[in-house]
């Protein structure tokens, strides 16, 4: 308890900033690409906006039950038995997200860096590290999220000095608003499944409720917006290096510019950003863990109760176990599609319902 | 106490973990790739010469060996049986096409070293007169070090603007870019000795013609690649006695060119290329460089000289149909409309391209 008091702003952006970058980062332009065209970075910008109203939802539900996370008021405001039936969808929902990030991020690592090591060994290792700091407190895990975040300037210099040493062409981004509006949108929804992550605020907002509930909105939101911007940055970056038929086959564009980096000595730089992106992996991993844990500890904690390492060590095995089932590309865009389905419940769906009934009985945890 | 050994019994343990045992490629177990050549042959097989540094007596020798197969992969297969230890070109600094593959459809070749994580795509590329390896074996029989030797060759000819730098990455770039085409270093042999011959002109994914070195030249000054220097040499004058008065040679030293699209109705396409150059007098026996009037004379004269072989570039980029100048993708991005309703292939050659380089003294070195 006395931990929450240590807790600032600056730790909750960037919690929800180290969220929201993952594995998604690498693929992001060419997956927007795809649709929008050269109006990529509008998608962006775009499914940036989108992301700032859901969160201003999110917050209203916050705002309302400031002393307690979803995991609480779900069974105040529904009753017992659909309250817990909500608490166990985010609790499969955070495991499969925490694998589908494992998916992705041991295909890349065994595609680009490691090919003969077994799959099994990269997953092990992420959920490892995943699982040491998730299971500390918040205090822990935000301050361990702060420290890991110099690294992401390390990426943005990178992609910097690509975009000075590389003879790039800005008339890529041409002619503006032409792939018209129905692509945009649809790439926005593209954009949008990687810049996930926001929805954090659902369970940490009783953690940073003393800072002020204008605070929590404002720094949940300069995470959307750093992380909007740096995605558009990434996305303009790729458009103007790669030429609109060579980004459509390029499926991680942001390591592939790298690679094409030859400084002097130095060769294969996307070696160095791939070590610097597994970072940001596991953050990502160690906050979806953290949310499944967290559920789990709130709902199961009057049945078992038993700690939170128990909890996450178990989480965590059943994430990687899943991870290990795909064999092929198709098989974990499946997996995708699926959490994409499910992150439309968790995200817009129970939270909008659970918004509407306690705005309807006025009901309110702030007694 | 105890509970220090068991962090440090874990530390070790964990040691051996993180060695990464199953992806290291060890050097003493590899045998380096430093350059390589691709030609076809006369059955479209391709054979690749590769040329691979060992150290005799620590001085660097180079070994020579080729492979032949269907796809670049089963060459280096064929190559690796003719090796001790694992044949490995991730460190490849150079590649030469033979022409007659470049002719082809160079694409088709370039796929592995973009698939392959390994590779080393920002090596620098060129294509040959003739067969690639014979270069690479001319080179072996003078012992000299082969891809250094190239690479110096190349760079040196870059900084005085005299070819484009390319490598394996950007040239995909272009190779995918339908309004854009690109042009590469071409190196041939001249009584033995390899010499930069110009650039060989690309359409698409495939060799369409050459430029001269001096066209090559002019090229660069008028897309804006200037480099560190950029020589050339014109013709002032028809009638003075000897024939070194009759010329003048200079130095870009700051150049402004700009692609403008006048017209860009689908039926008439003008483009104008309006090139601003200033120039310091490197060598002109005439002298007398303070007379306001004289330099005022050569101006004009130079600026004739370099529009008309201009003009003569422009023809002959439409005849070859390489869009080096980028004119298509001008057109993709700011008149997408003429862009849909035409065919860029057909319609290149017909375009009308005006040039215009306008020429400015402002040196002449320590004399006047």
């Amino acid at each position: 308890m006395k931990n929450r008091i240590n807790l600032t702003t600056i730790q909750l952006t960037f919690f929800i900033i180290q969220t929201q970058i993952g594995v998604g980062i690498l693929g992001l332009p060419s997956n927007v690409f795809s649709t929008s065209k050269q109006d990529s970075w509008m998608s962006i910008l775009f499914s940036g906006i989108v992301i700032q109203v859901i969160i201003l939802m999110m917050w209203g539900i916050g705002r309302r039950f400031p002393s307690m996370s979803l995991f609480h008021y779900s069974t105040q405001l529904i009753g017992k038995v659909a309250g817990t039936s909500i608490n166990i969808i985010y609790i499969i929902y955070g495991v499969m997200v925490a694998s589908l990030v494992l998916m992705y991020s041991s295909a890349i690592i065994k595609m680009w860096v490691l090919p003969l090591t077994p799959k099994w060994i990269v997953i092990a290792l992420l959920t490892l590290t995943a699982v040491y700091i998730g299971k500390e407190t918040v205090l822990e895990i935000s301050s361990f999220f702060v420290v890991v975040s110099g690294l992401i300037v390390l990426l943005i210099i990178i992609s910097f000095i690509v975009m000075f040493t590389y003879p790039v062409d800005w008339r890529f981004l041409f002619p503006i608003g032409h792939s018209g509006i129905g692509n945009i949108l649809r790439g926005a929804k593209e954009a949008y499944f990687s810049m996930l992550g926001f929805e954090l605020i659902l369970i940490l907002y009783p953690y940073f409720q003393h800072i002020g509930e204008k605070k929590v909105l404002f720094s949940v939101s300069i995470a959307n917006l750093f992380v909007t911007l740096l995605y558009t940055f990434l996305m303009v970056v790729t458009m103007v290096t790669f030429s609109p038929d060579e980004l459509l086959t390029i499926p991680q564009p942001v390591l592939y510019f790298v690679k094409s980096l030859y400084l002097q000595i130095v060769e294969r730089i996307d070696l160095f950003f791939i070590s610097l992106w597994i970072i940001n992996v596991i953050t990502t991993l160690t906050s979806y863990l953290f949310l499944a844990t967290e559920g789990c500890l709130i709902t199961f904690s009057k049945y078992k109760n038993k700690g939170r390492t128990i909890y996450i060590l178990l989480l965590s095995a059943i994430a990687s176990g899943v991870a290990l089932i795909p064999n092929k590309e198709s098989e974990i865009d499946l997996m995708n599609k699926a959490v994409s389905q499910m992150s439309n419940v968790t995200l817009l769906i129970i939270p909008l319902f659970l918004f509407g009934i306690s705005i309807l009985f006025r009901e309110s945890g702030r007694m | 106490m105890v509970r220090k050994c068991t962090v440090w019994v874990i530390v070790v343990v964990i040691v051996f973990f993180l060695a990464g045992c199953w992806d290291q490629r060890l050097l003493k177990e590899g045998r380096l790739v430093y350059a390589s050549a691709f030609d076809l042959q006369q059955d479209e097989k391709i054979k690749t010469t590769a040329i691979v540094q060992d150290m005799k007596n620590g001085i660097p020798t180079n070994v020579l060996i080729q492979g032949e197969g269907n796809t670049i992969r089963e060459t280096r297969m064929d190559m690796d049986n003719k090796l001790s230890g694992d044949f490995d070109p991730s460190k490849n600094r150079i590649f030469l096409l033979g022409e007659e593959l470049a002719q082809k459809d160079i694409y088709q070749f370039l796929d592995i070293f973009y698939r392959d994580p390994s590779s080393s795509i920002s090596a620098n590329i060129v294509v040959t007169e003739g067969n690639g390896e014979d270069i690479l074996e001319k080179m072996t029989q003078k012992n000299t070090l082969i891809a250094e030797f190239l690479i110096e060759l190349l760079s040196s000819a870059e900084n005085s603007t005299l070819v484009p730098k390319q490598d394996v990455q950007s040239i995909w770039t272009n190779m995918l870019d339908p309004g854009k085409d690109f042009a590469l270093p071409l190196i041939s042999l001249k009584d033995d000795e390899v010499v930069l011959a110009g650039t060989g002109l690309f359409h698409k994914h495939a060799l369409v013609g050459s430029l001269t070195l001096e066209e090559s030249t002019l090229f660069l000054i008028m897309s804006n690649q200037k480099k560190k220097v950029a020589r050339f040499v014109s013709k002032i004058s028809e009638e003075k006695e000897m024939r070194i008065q009759n010329y003048i040679s200079y130095n870009f030293s700051k150049v402004n060119s700009k692609l403008k699209v006048l017209s860009a109705s689908p039926e008439n396409i003008e483009v104008e290329i309006k090139a601003k150059v200033d120039i310091t007098i490197l060598e002109f026996p005439e002298d007398k460089l303070s007379n306001e009037e004289k330099i005022q004379k050569l101006n004009s004269l130079i600026s004739k000289d370099l529009t008309a072989k201009a003009e003569k570039l422009v023809k002959k980029l439409q005849a070859s149909n390489s869009d080096l100048f980028g004119i298509g993708r001008e057109l993709i991005a700011y008149h997408p409309k003429t862009w849909e309703q035409i065919e860029w292939e057909e319609e290149y050659p017909n375009i009308t391209i005006t040039p215009e380089i306008e020429v400015d003294i402002v040196g002449h070195g320590i004399i006047n």
